[in-house]
């Protein structure tokens, strides 16, 4: 039964994966743009084990994307601190990074939403007495990425929602909750077709 | 159950229709896969369908149809046709330089039992067919790293950093008839078995090989493994030259040592240098193989005993006529190997001359015959085809193993088993090591535009088998098991085998490849049917690539092994508990993505390994691996 459930989650993941890739197909051909973003939002880690221990900083986020075929290809490294919050617990930055494949659906010739999934890599680096590990450490995540917002032609101001699931021993399930600015830039025919 | 499952899988395998040539191989053409895998070899058995045992996906026994005595892993491996030794100190686990598949063209594996050129017993073979297209260079560096890291909290399981750390670099350069293929492969994995491994499993043993490095006492400790592979060839209309050298270094190399219960840690060197004439348009003589290998290893002196510390050497060559006999040409191949080994610790030494030669030909014109005589092995086999599309073969041997058998051979003269201890490590042997069995076989290949299918079955009965028998028991006293070896032969053992192999592409952009194998045992002695347990009945596996573009790949895997029995614990789990005898079956599932930039320079691969997260291991001793990702970049010029 459990693998069962587990099939239809994976498939269920894969099947979003596809949906928000293939019904709404970017019309635009890969590499033609270049997109740049950057956005702050607030944390918030819902497993009480953290939350008792820990309180996470905003997030910052940079981002690159670009039209790849089946939706956007978008790369993203992030920065959250864990700041302990009992006084015994040990404080940690990390630094994450992931791609994905997002799509953008736009309603007016104003107001758009992407969605996408990301796949990436928690990195934090211990340094604690008497732990039996390696000091650095990278751990697996995938998030799910809502991101509604106003553009122009070549900015974009959106609101940022992000489900995140990090793949420790003791699982993370964070949210975030931001806004950001995206610049939106033209490759030119070259360029393009050298990247490509 | 088992056949209930399998008669499903089988029927699903089968619903096309057909039409075409008989050939009994099965071609992997690496740019019709994308799924990272382990490394070359899981790569290769994973999409040929083909059944391992493994701790780590460092070195491993490939079960092939049927059932060898002796030989754990009795395919022969061949690079671009020349034999290449994947064995070293007459260890049959099996390892290959770690070449990325995206830098081979095709790998060949040929279910036909025949001698191939060097070697003197027949078996099954996978030849890998590099590139040789133009000049270029080629570097890739991947990581892979499973969950369940500890994260913020120190202690709630230990931190393995990465799994797997392959790194290789490939230079190619064309210059008219001459070909020369340089390759560089590294690999640094997490390390072989639990019981020397895990401290909380066994204490004691664990102690045997305790990080040597003082001052990191709880550092995670790995293989390490390089390999160098150089490949040169020169053709012309009338002959082709190929040469081979190559070599195998690690300097730090923890093994889990069967007999002796106890982890080695030692460090190996080997080389191998080959060359193989074929001549294109002679009448009688066809051309020769040879081959020169040799290895040395130290034992790292951590705690005593001492474990390995050997030194191999041996000498092949094969050479092949065509006889113009009644209009119908005979074949005869003539092959010899002298093989030699000598344990450093206790100065024993055993060395061995095997030959053989093999007759090819036609006894009528469709009936194919072959026939092998050697101071080792004797063998017949008829084939003759049914139709277009199948065909049907009979074959006997006879083959004396006793001269093959690693823990029989090299222990009963105490070479590699030095620190055996007389009291707890025993050998009985009941057993005249020789296996004689005879076999029936059907074969066929079918295609049409849609499909491709190859697929065999064989019912085998074995006349004489030898069986071999380990039972390990703890000692409390002791940095190593207690262990009883015994071997006995059985008679009138039967097996009937299937594999089968579908592919089909319902439009360019969407590719299914379907494959099902089946190794079930019908009758016979019960401890060779416990035996029997330990080899997977069933092997099925799935692939779905859709190609969104020629520079962006999706491929969903799925490779489904059910539970397996190794009796060899039996005793160590009702008295310790670890390890279990029962291996949990595998049910995988990979989701990849291949990316392509820069004209192809540029290349991308991600993979979300073990996606449904169930527990992987491949023996109970062995690593457990959790879901994974896989990441690689490479980048290719071409100049």
């Amino acid at each position: 039964m459990r693998l069962y459930f587990k099939t239809y989650k994976i498939c269920s993941v894969l099947f979003l994966s596809c949906l928000t890739t293939t019904s709404i197909q970017s019309q635009t051909s890969p590499f033609s743009i270049i997109e740049i973003s950057s956005s702050m939002s607030s944390s918030t880690i819902v497993d009480d084990n953290y939350s008792e221990r820990w309180k996470l900083s905003n997030k910052l986020s940079l981002s690159v994307s670009t039209p790849f075929y089946l939706g956007n290809l978008r790369a993203f490294i992030d920065l959250i601190d864990y700041e302990s919050n009992d006084g015994q617990s040990v404080d940690f930055n990390s630094v994450n990074y992931a791609i994905g494949l997002s799509h953008r659906i736009g309603f007016t010739r104003f107001l758009a939403i992407d969605g996408g999934v990301n796949f990436g890599i928690q990195k934090i680096a211990k340094d604690i007495p008497n732990v039996t590990s390696d000091s650095i450490e990278r751990e697996l995540f995938y998030a799910f990425l809502l991101e509604p917002g106003i553009r122009t032609k070549y900015i974009l101001f959106y609101g940022s929602f992000e489900y995140r699931k990090i793949y420790n021993f003791e699982r993370q399930n964070l949210y975030f909750l931001g806004a950001g600015i995206r610049v939106r830039l033209f490759t030119p025919d070259k360029i393009r077709n050298f990247i490509d | 159950m088992r056949f209930k499952l399998f008669t499903y899988l089988f029927l699903l395998s089968l619903s096309f229709g057909s039409s075409s040539l008989f050939a009994q191989k099965v071609v992997l053409r690496a740019d019709q896969t994308n799924s990272l895998l382990y490394n070359l070899e899981e790569w290769i058995f994973n999409n040929a369908n083909i059944p391992f045992r493994t701790y780590d996906f460092g070195s491993f026994e490939a079960y092939s149809p049927g059932y060898t005595y002796g030989i754990n892993t009795d395919f022969l491996i061949l690079i671009d046709g020349i034999p290449y030794n994947s064995a070293w100190l007459s260890n049959d686990y099996l390892t290959l330089p770690n070449l990325n598949f995206s830098d081979i063209d095709s790998v060949v594996i040929d279910y036909d039992e025949h001698i191939t050129k060097n070697n003197t017993y027949p078996a099954y073979s996978i030849n890998i067919h590099t590139k040789k297209t133009g000049n270029y260079i080629s570097v890739e560096t991947a990581r892979l790293n499973q969950i369940n890291d500890p994260g913020t909290f120190g202690g709630a399981s230990p931190n393995v950093e990465f799994v797997n750390f392959p790194t290789n670099v490939m230079l190619n350069l064309k210059r008219g008839n001459y070909n020369s293929l340089f390759a560089f492969t590294s690999e640094l994995y997490s390390r072989t078995g639990q019981l020397g491994y895990n401290k909380s499993i066994q204490p004691g043993l664990f102690d045997r090989t305790e990080a040597p490095f003082e001052e990191s006492e709880f550092e995670a400790q790995r293989n390490h493994q390089q390999n160098f592979l150089w490949l040169q060839s020169l053709t012309s209309e009338n002959y082709d030259i190929n040469l081979m050298g190559a070599s195998y270094i690690s300097n730090q190399f923890y093994e889990w040592h069967r007999v002796s219960g106890i982890e080695a840690p030692y460090s190996l060197e080997q080389y191998q240098l080959s060359a193989a004439l074929d001549l294109k348009n002679s009448t009688f003589y066809e051309g020769t193989n040879f081959s020169y290998s040799s290895g040395v290893s130290d034992t790292l002196d951590y705690k005593s005993p001492a474990v390995l510390a050997l030194s191999e050497f041996s000498l092949s060559q094969s050479s092949r006529f065509t006889l113009p006999l009644k209009s119908l040409p005979i074949n005869l191949t003539l092959s010899n190997k002298y093989y030699s080994i000598k344990d450093k610790i206790t100065d024993s030494s055993y060395d061995h001359h095997s030959y053989a030669f093999t007759i090819e030909g036609f006894l009528r014109n469709e009936l194919k015959t072959k026939i092998t005589f050697g101071n080792d092995i004797q063998s017949i086999i008829f084939q003759k085809p049914l139709s277009n599309t199948s065909s049907l073969q009979f074959s006997t041997f006879n083959q004396l193993v006793g001269k093959n058998s690693y823990n029989y051979s090299l222990h009963n003269r105490g070479i590699g088993f030095s620190n055996l201890q007389e009291n707890s490590n025993q050998l009985i042997n009941n057993s005249e090591f020789r296996q004689a069995y005879s076999q029936l076989k059907w074969l066929a290949r079918l295609q049409n535009d849609k499909h491709s299918f190859t697929g065999f079955a064989f019912l085998r009965h074995y006349w004489k088998l030898p069986n071999e028998l380990i039972q390990y028991t703890p000692n409390t006293n002791s940095l190593q098991l207690d262990t009883e070896l015994s071997y006995f032969d059985s008679s009138n053992d039967g097996l009937f085998v299937i594999q089968t192999y579908l592919t089909s592409h319902y439009s360019e952009s969407l590719r299914f490849k379907t494959m099902l194998g089946g190794n079930f045992f019908l009758y016979g002695n019960t401890t060779f049917r416990d035996h029997y347990l330990s080899i997977p009945a069933i092997t099925f596996s799935e692939s779905i690539q859709y190609i969104v573009d020629e520079n962006f790949i999706l491929e969903l895997f799925y490779k489904y092994v059910p539970v397996r029995t190794l009796n060899e614990y039996e005793n160590l789990e009702e008295l310790t508990g670890f390890p279990p005898k029962q291996v949990r079956k595998i049910s995988m599932l990979n989701f990849s993505s291949g990316m392509w930039f820069f004209n192809k320079t540029l290349e991308l691969k991600f993979t979300l390994r073990n996606l449904l997260n169930n527990t992987e291991s491949y023996d109970t001793n062995g690593m457990y691996y959790s879901m994974s990702v896989y990441v690689s970049g490479k980048i290719n010029f071409n100049f």
